[in-house]
């Protein structure tokens, strides 16, 4: 028999290592050839329902009310509202189910996806509705600043996982996204740059920022807010 | 005709007694609750002879030979028509998830391995009283099989008896009666933490030591071996929570289940048991191990008596009874479960442990058996389930944990043998990560 020189406790015959520490054991006295495991080495992992075959569900229960849907208005009603609602569909098949057929799904990628997506989506407004310039002035600015900060996000967060650094980043983010909505919207309505919630918004992230900014290198602070403000 | 008077092995159908109810809806893809008895023999398992006895012990226990199905309001356990369960050879990873439709569709799985015969139950099936009866009866059958001379008695039941009514009752609809109901709520209670081992992979480590040690031990602070045991666990799970640096210290709390047929008279075979629970706060001050020994085993011995067990069951049976629960689908009933068990169930204790006690056999049947171990299955979240079984003069202590440290394992086993018990360690841990002999 032998003893763990670590933990103190007897072990089985032939164990290369004690299984509570890992000490390895070494008795030359006991060969440990030939000695059967107490537990055979077959790991058996019961199959589980596969993220595909709740994909395809999800699709059917998509699918049929929307067939529906365009075969009755195809004979009952002819309403233009149809082809939006399908289209809606579509996207959020497209931002929530696609995904999940893949394996590891890479998100740049991803999102590239999901913006040309909503774009296409926008655009049916575009074509099918009045086309008074809000699609190239509002929308497509707006989703493709998204799109950009988003790809800049996940750029960042692979490079770094600090929280209070995660806060200033939401944070910036924010800032940007609102400035682009409040150019374009004021470009496209007033024909002029007119710039008022994103500088309240821009102020209020600002002053947040900076408060991160200085919990992230004082450690006083740190300690101070983490005995203000825990939950 | 009354449901009681007919003979068992003509009853179709059974009701889940109000602890089974729970489980189907705690079932996830990857877990359910299950635990498993495993017997190591003087001899390699021959699994031909294993079929045959199971076939005989499952004539006898006929609240074995059941499926779980589907009712509109609540599960059901009906019939199996399939004979028995296969016979399959062991795995490196026990106590995984069950589902309805694999296993032809049977509660508990036959495993065997070398000289070891294991059963895994559901625990909509029946609690460790039960499962051990059938376990043990299954041992005799078979080693009867093989031509050893083993009478009935004791936990070894006589396959050529009819089965009792009262083997199918649920008690707990029968001995629920009075109208006190115990408060269930719990504070939340500390964690481990850490890396996970794989979906369906738990690390078993067993230690077997000696009963007439651990019960010295025991005398030493006046508490019973459960008591003993549940402290030093405690006492781990309370040292670890202290080294992991936290902010704010939480409780720490263990869950007991106990047999409660030694109160009401009962001889069911299906569940009957309630769970302790006991909890302490750090904040109040440093404790030490006396001290833990002794709030523990006090706080047990206040509420182990009838009352408390009438209580406690009678909150349970209360939700059960309630007419608005009654018509919701069992679909709902499952979802609500499932939610609430996903997010509190488990947070209210640290840790669990379940002693079924000293398991004893016909003096003629022990030569053949050389080790008898209780594995609890992984819990959903928590790092310690705890089996505690006592066979002859061994103590074998199983602590099931999802996480890739072996830690509580570690402190808790290497606390024994400071306190002076010696302690055998067996694991899986090289089974699961692929080491090498």
């Amino acid at each position: 028999m032998s003893y763990c020189v670590n933990c103190g406790v007897e072990l089985e015959k032939g164990c290369p290592s004690c299984p509570l520490c890992d000490t390895p054991v070494i008795n030359p006295r006991e060969k440990s050839a030939g000695e059967k495991p107490v537990y055979p080495e077959n790991l058996i992992i019961p199959k589980s329902l596969s993220k595909k075959y709740w994909v395809f569900i999800l699709s059917l229960v998509i699918l049929i009310p929307n067939l529906v849907l365009i075969i009755l208005n195809a004979i009952l009603f002819e309403s233009g509202v149809v082809k939006y609602i399908v289209g809606g569909f579509i996207v959020a098949w497209i931002w929530f189910l696609f995904p999940l057929l893949w394996k590891k799904p890479l998100p740049v990628i991803l999102l590239a996806i999901d913006a040309i997506a909503l774009l296409t989506y926008l655009d049916m407004f575009k074509i099918y509705g009045d086309d008074n310039g809000w699609f190239s002035a509002v929308a497509m600015p707006v989703v493709i600043a998204l799109w950009a900060i988003c790809n800049l996000f996940i750029f960042w967060l692979k490079k770094r996982r600090n929280k209070s650094l995660i806060a200033i980043a939401v944070l910036g983010a924010i800032t940007v996204m609102t400035v682009v909505i409040e150019v374009c919207m004021s470009m496209y309505y007033l024909g002029r740059l007119e710039i008022v919630v994103s500088f309240v918004t821009a102020a209020c992230s600002a002053s947040l920022m900076i408060f991160f900014a200085f919990l992230y290198k004082s450690k006083r602070l740190k300690a101070w807010a983490k005995r203000k403000f825990f939950m | 005709m009354n449901k009681s008077k007919i003979p068992l092995r003509q009853r179709t159908w059974y009701k889940l007694d109000n602890a089974a109810k729970v489980f189907p809806g705690q079932d996830s893809s990857s877990w359910s609750n299950v635990y498993r008895l495993s017997a190591t023999l003087t001899e390699a398992v021959d699994p031909q002879l294993l079929e045959k006895a199971l076939e005989i012990t499952l004539r006898r226990f006929p609240t074995f030979d059941v499926r779980m199905k589907n009712g509109f309001f609540w599960h059901y356990l009906e019939k199996n028509p399939y004979g028995i369960p296969p016979v399959m050879q062991d795995i490196a990873n026990p106590c995984t998830r069950f589902k309805s439709k694999e296993n032809k569709g049977y509660l508990f799985k036959v495993y065997y391995y070398e000289n070891r015969i294991s059963l895994e139950f559901y625990h909509s099936l029946t609690d460790g009283y039960g499962a051990s009866r059938f376990f043990m009866t299954l041992l005799a059958v078979y080693l009867r099989q093989t031509g050893k001379e083993i009478p009935s008695g004791e936990s070894v039941f006589d396959v050529d008896e009819e089965p009792r009514p009262e083997e199918a009752e649920d008690s707990y609809s029968k001995v629920c009666n009075s109208k006190a109901k115990a408060k269930l709520l719990q504070k939340f209670t500390y964690r481990f933490k850490g890396e996970r081992l794989p979906k369906h992979v738990v690390n078993v480590t067993t230690g077997y030591m000696p009963v007439s040690v651990i019960k010295e031990k025991a005398a030493e602070h006046g508490v019973t071996v459960t008591e003993y045991l549940s402290a030093v666990l405690l006492w781990v799970m309370y040292n670890l929570q202290k080294q992991e640096e936290k902010n704010r210290e939480k409780h720490v709390g263990i869950q007991i289940p106990v047999n409660a047929r030694g109160f009401f008279g009962s001889q069911t075979l299906r569940n009957f048991m309630l769970c302790y629970s006991f909890q302490f706060d750090p904040k109040k001050g440093e404790y030490t191990f006396p001290e833990i020994v002794r709030q523990l085993s006090l706080y047990l011995r206040y509420i182990n008596n009838e009352k408390e067990l009438q209580a406690m069951m009678n909150s349970n049976m209360g939700i059960e009874r309630n007419p608005v629960m009654r018509i919701i689908p069992s679909f709902l009933k499952d979802f609500g479960v499932s939610v609430v068990y996903k997010f509190a169930g488990e947070k209210a204790t640290s840790c669990l442990i379940s002693n079924v006690g000293v398991v004893k056999t016909p003096k003629e049947m022990e030569q053949y058996i050389e080790k008898l171990v209780l594995v609890m299955g992984p819990a959903m979240r928590n790092g310690a389930r705890c089996g505690a079984l006592s066979y002859k003069n061994t103590l074998a202590f199983t602590i099931s944990n999802i996480y890739v440290s072996t830690k509580i394992q570690k402190e808790f086993f290497t606390t024994l043998v400071r306190f002076g018990i010696p302690v055998k360690i067996e694991s899986n841990k090289n089974s699961i990560m692929g080491g090498d002999r």
